[in-house]
């Protein structure tokens, strides 16, 4: 029997999820080290957890700080603006990450204290920061010159040292700033490309814009920058094509705006300009996201948009990943629209609001895209023959807001297997239909997420998931909806399916509430007496076992741990 | 063409460019030039160099590691359809496979190897890990009830 050296089973671990790491634990004391390196590298606690944590850390002698130099990256959630969290409690705990390289704290806790940085003392390898525009000025003074990536979260206030970043730190490769800057000036982006030469991702989320004055002087060109996303709250076309002559060596551009220019919108010659831009200047897109772009009339301009496009489409640097969003609509058309503009490199598709599509448009659009394996669409109907009929290739599909028709598969007809791995269905009503109609033909399905499905179901509405696919499945993601008390959500699944099952069967339910974050891993090994699991889920708050469960009381499931 | 000998004196004539994939034998032609001598693999076994090569082919095309792809937090496990195939062996050729890309330094059939070995325990109980691995339980009784229990238990709770 061949063994396996410690740097090759470190190596393993180093892909393993949290349950297994932790049964690693308890194998032997090489490994227990192993797993534990893994484990500890990693922190991301919820407050409660935290606070459980300095209170072990003050109590114990100095196994813990050895511990602590382990972490190279803490995250703390969960937090609230009235946590009794204290600044001895901060300054017990983060000095002993010494080998700190990320550190990602939420609002509230830098609000109270914007001067964490200089608790934390010289980590040499710390690269990476979340925090909040009061503590910028702190935070360069210590770590300027050595931060890499910085995302700065503010909530609608303005501060001048924001426009200082770029000085301030002059090596950042990832800029992130959202809901913070009130008005952002063109003279940012120009300090930037003046002093960040190293800048790769650029990230403005939420900001308000001074438009971009039309005797613009030349434009410092940063070519460093590979992906830029830009979600202003009034982002006008001009602002696109800026982007475009700006950022000469882009590959992924992500535009959002939300509103237009005195809530009016722009036309479609004005964005035009910007598309053409784009389009010229950025030969090595690939990866182009434009969402809620405010046009007064969506049919002309989805069609100057595949028009420049598909002019520039290269098939060696076209786009592979697109993703549209006018206000209004799409038809059948703009699906052959977006095949035709990305020609045969396209991998990734994604298209809002359609109101319907046919199955003859649907097919021809899809005939063109032969490299298409992401497919997200949000169409008001949908029917499992459409998946199998007109893309049995595509890996990953996502539905969203959609209802799902039973048009009875013709049952003479026999439907090759279908190459799907992934599926997400988000607000779809009638996804039982769906995955009994799929299952037959979708033997490599390993992912099922059904996101606020509660909203449209009635009451009672539970899902089922059919025997011979469950089987393969690894990973079902349960996302609830931000329900009151209402609408119990179920969640079912039969022993039979199970005992059969194999042992890599790993189920994962979340919520989707940021605050009642839970995180279910259950049940690797099923009981054989289990005759089914049934769960509420929205109920839960916080709930991980591991191991076999007999009675699962979920009455009072909240916040209890069983291991 | 490059010549390769395995541990077993068997020579296997491969493109050059199907070798260069291991970075120890590329990194050895650019040191000795060209050459017909054949290059000796004393650690590998030809029923596993033969494996090695077939990847190897498969892959040629394969652009060379993105940087990209080396973000630890967000380690894929998936495995594309042709490498699981691939990997469909015995778990002794498994890990054999393992070595000889540890010791040929081809980083994405160790990566690919490793994931799959990953997802072989997934969900097993440490007694089952230890089969897997051949691991001696060498923890103390002691720590058998104490430690390690209270100290996984805290884990547990931490990392939800």
């Amino acid at each position: 029997m061949t063994n396996l050296p410690p740097e090759i089973i470190a190596h393993v671990l180093s892909f393993a999820s949290k349950s297994t790491l932790r049964a690693c634990m308890s194998t032997s004391r090489q490994c227990h080290s192993l797993a534990q390196r893994i484990l500890y590298a990693n922190l991301e606690l919820p407050i409660e957890a935290f606070k459980t944590l300095v209170a072990a850390v003050s109590s114990s002698q100095n196994s813990d700080i050895y511990l602590g130099s382990l972490v190279k990256s803490f995250g703390l959630y969960n937090a609230n603006t009235d946590d009794d969290i204290t600044s001895t409690q901060i300054a017990t705990l983060l000095p002993t990450f010494s080998q700190l390289e990320e550190l990602s704290l939420p609002y509230p806790i830098w609000e109270r204290f914007p001067d964490l940085p200089n608790v934390l003392g010289s980590c040499k390898k710390l690269h990476t920061i979340t925090c909040i525009p009061q503590a910028i000025q702190v935070l360069s003074s210590l770590y300027g010159r050595q931060l890499t990536s910085l995302t700065v979260i503010g909530r609608y206030t303005f501060l001048d040292t924001v426009t200082e970043i770029p000085s301030l730190f002059p090596n950042l490769v990832h800029l992130s700033i959202s809901f913070g800057i009130e008005i952002l000036q063109i003279q940012f982006l120009e300090n930037m490309a003046i002093h960040c030469h190293n800048l790769d991702s650029l990230e403005l989320i939420g900001c308000s814009v001074f438009p971009v004055q039309g005797d613009q002087q030349t434009i410092v060109k940063a070519s460093s920058v590979s992906k830029v996303t830009i979600s202003f709250a009034n982002l006008d076309p001009t602002w696109l094509a800026h982007i475009g002559e700006r950022y000469p060596n882009v590959r992924k551009l992500s535009v959002t705006a939300m509103g237009g220019r005195d809530r009016l919108p722009y036309s479609a010659s004005e964005w035009e300009v910007g598309f053409v831009q784009v389009a010229r200047h950025c030969a090595l897109l690939s990866e182009l996201h434009c969402q809620s772009l405010q046009t007064d009339d969506d049919f002309y301009t989805t069609r100057i948009f595949f028009d420049t496009f598909s002019k520039t489409a290269d098939p060696n640097h076209g786009l592979k990943h697109l993703t549209l969003f006018f206000a209004q609509s799409f038809m059948d058309a703009d699906l052959l629209g977006a095949a035709m503009c990305a020609g045969k490199t396209l991998t990734n598709l994604e298209l809002k609001r359609c109101p319907s599509i046919t199955m003859s448009g649907f097919k021809a659009a899809m005939d063109q895209c032969s490299a298409l394996t992401e497919l997200n669409l949000s169409v008001r109907e949908f029917s499992p023959s459409i998946l199998l009929i007109c893309c049995p290739s595509i890996k990953s599909l996502k539905l969203e807001a959609s209802t799902i028709i039973h048009n009875s598969l013709d049952s003479s007809e026999k439907y090759q297997q279908i190459k799907l791995r992934k599926l997400n269905l988000t607000r779809v009503k009638n996804a039982n239909v769906f995955i009994d109609a799929i299952s037959p033909y979708a033997d490599m399905l390993c992912e099922i997420s059904i996101f606020d499905g509660s909203r449209r179901e009635p009451k009672d509405y539970r899902i089922h998931l059919p025997k011979n696919i469950i089987h393969n499945l690894d990973i079902i993601w349960m996302l609830g909806s931000r329900v009151e008390e209402r609408d119990p959500f179920y969640f079912k699944l039969s022993q039979t399916s199970l005992s059969g099952g194999q042992p890599t069967v790993h189920w994962c339910i979340r919520s989707g509430e940021p605050q009642g974050r839970f995180h279910m891993v259950a049940p690797e090994t099923v009981p054989e007496n289990a005759s089914y699991f049934d769960i509420s889920f929205l109920s839960l708050r916080r709930l991980a076992f591991n191991g076999a469960i007999t009675n699962f009381d979920h009455e009072n499931a909240d916040e209890r741990i069983i291991h | 063409m490059v010549q390769l000998l395995s541990s077993d004196n068997e020579t296997f004539t491969v493109d050059k460019q199907v070798a260069e994939r291991s970075i120890l034998i590329k990194n050895m032609l650019e040191d000795v030039g060209e050459s017909d001598a054949p290059i000796p693999l004393p650690n590998v076994t030809a029923k596993i160099l033969k494996k090695v090569i077939d990847w190897c082919e498969h892959h040629r095309g394969d652009p060379v590691s993105q940087q990209e792809e080396i973000n630890d937090r967000k380690r894929l496990t998936e495995i594309d359809e042709w490498d699981q195939k691939f990997m469909e062996v015995d778990q002794e050729t498994l890990f054999e496979i393992i070595l000889a890309a540890n010791y040929l330094d081809i980083k994405p059939l160790l990566d690919i190897g490793c994931k799959t070995v990953a997802n072989m325990i997934k969900g097993k109980s440490p007694e089952e890990i230890r089969r897997t691995f051949n691991i001696v339980n060498d923890f103390t009784p002691e720590v058998r009830q104490f430690g390690i229990i209270s100290h996984c238990y805290f884990l547990a709770m931490l990392s939800t």
